[in-house]
């Protein structure tokens, strides 16, 4: 693919969009932690576009820039275990195509999840953590499943404009 | 396409299963490390474990006194001579931080829990 850089430049910019947008809704769920994670279009189009290479390193970049932006240097070491575990998961999950989309999606949002309570385990050592578990595990999974609808509704316009301008 | 779908179905329900299951073991067991703390006037009578039932009767100077009952992990004031007799009205306390107080006798009993005291700390 000939404009590959260009391609993940847009979806850097897209993902980071998606988190301003994120950070301007009112839309407040009352538990710590739990958002819908737009961002994540962006990884999990970039999951199916290109190989797990690209979308390993536009998570990394996105995770890094996002906390550097919208939040501090905490949010950024959480974001990064959730985004890479998710992006693994899923990248693995594409590779082995039992799945349909809503549900790779969910998985990735359900691991991002637990990539991030990882880290919050190791930060204050108590297993008091435990009684988010359960909470975040449903709330990774619904939001994933939801972005992962945009996506498989999304993909196959986002693959005919990139074939139809590789044509040209 | 079926199979798909099964796959689906599957590995949903795997995460379900894991959540809810967490969810049982958390919420059917209480904290096994929880002690009940004794203190009349602000000073300490005793600590003692949630698990082993006991009776502790707390005397004062002029003779009033609190019978402080530990069963099934709960923990209840079942007597007292206390005028408003406030402390035995109140239901029994079994979490952390929880606690019953009687105010004529100048007595705390107060579940000390350990792992609540470890949950203060910044996550974001």
């Amino acid at each position: 693919m000939k404009n590959k850089a260009a391609y993940l430049g847009l979806l850097l910019a897209f993902a980071l969009i998606l988190s301003y947008i994120e950070v301007l809704l009112p839309l407040q769920t009352g538990i710590p932690g739990v958002k819908l994670g737009l961002a994540n279009l962006a990884v999990l189009l970039c999951l199916y576009l290109f190989t797990v290479k690209e979308a390993m390193l536009l998570s990394v970049v996105k995770a890094v820039l996002t906390g550097l932006l919208f939040g501090n240097l905490y949010m950024i070491i959480y974001s990064l275990a959730g985004a890479v575990l998710s992006c693994l998961v899923m990248a693995v999950m594409i590779r082995l195509g039992k799945w349909h989309v809503p549900v790779v999606s969910a998985m990735g949002g359900v691991m991002h999840n637990v990539g991030q309570l990882i880290i919050a385990y190791m930060t204050i050592q108590t297993y008091g953590i435990l009684y988010y578990v359960p909470i975040l595990l449903i709330a990774g999974l619904i939001t994933g499943l939801l972005i992962g609808m945009i996506v498989s509704l999304a993909l196959p316009y986002v693959k005919k404009v990139i074939e139809r301008s590789e044509r040209v | 396409m079926i199979k798909k779908v099964k796959a689906d179905v599957i590995i949903i329900s795997c995460v379900l299963m894991v959540a809810a299951l967490l969810f049982g073991v958390i919420y059917m067991n209480d904290d096994p490390t929880a002690e009940v703390s004794i203190v009349r006037d602000g000073e300490r009578i005793g600590q003692y474990s949630l698990l082993e039932d006991e009776t502790v009767t707390v005397t004062d100077d002029v003779g009033g006194y609190n019978l402080v009952l530990i069963s099934n992990g709960e923990v209840r004031v079942c007597d007292a001579d206390c005028p408003d007799k406030l402390c035995v009205k109140q239901k029994s306390i079994s979490k952390g931080g929880e606690s019953i107080i009687c105010l004529p006798h100048k007595l705390v009993v107060q579940i000390i829990s350990k792992e609540e005291s470890d949950l203060d700390a910044v996550t974001n």
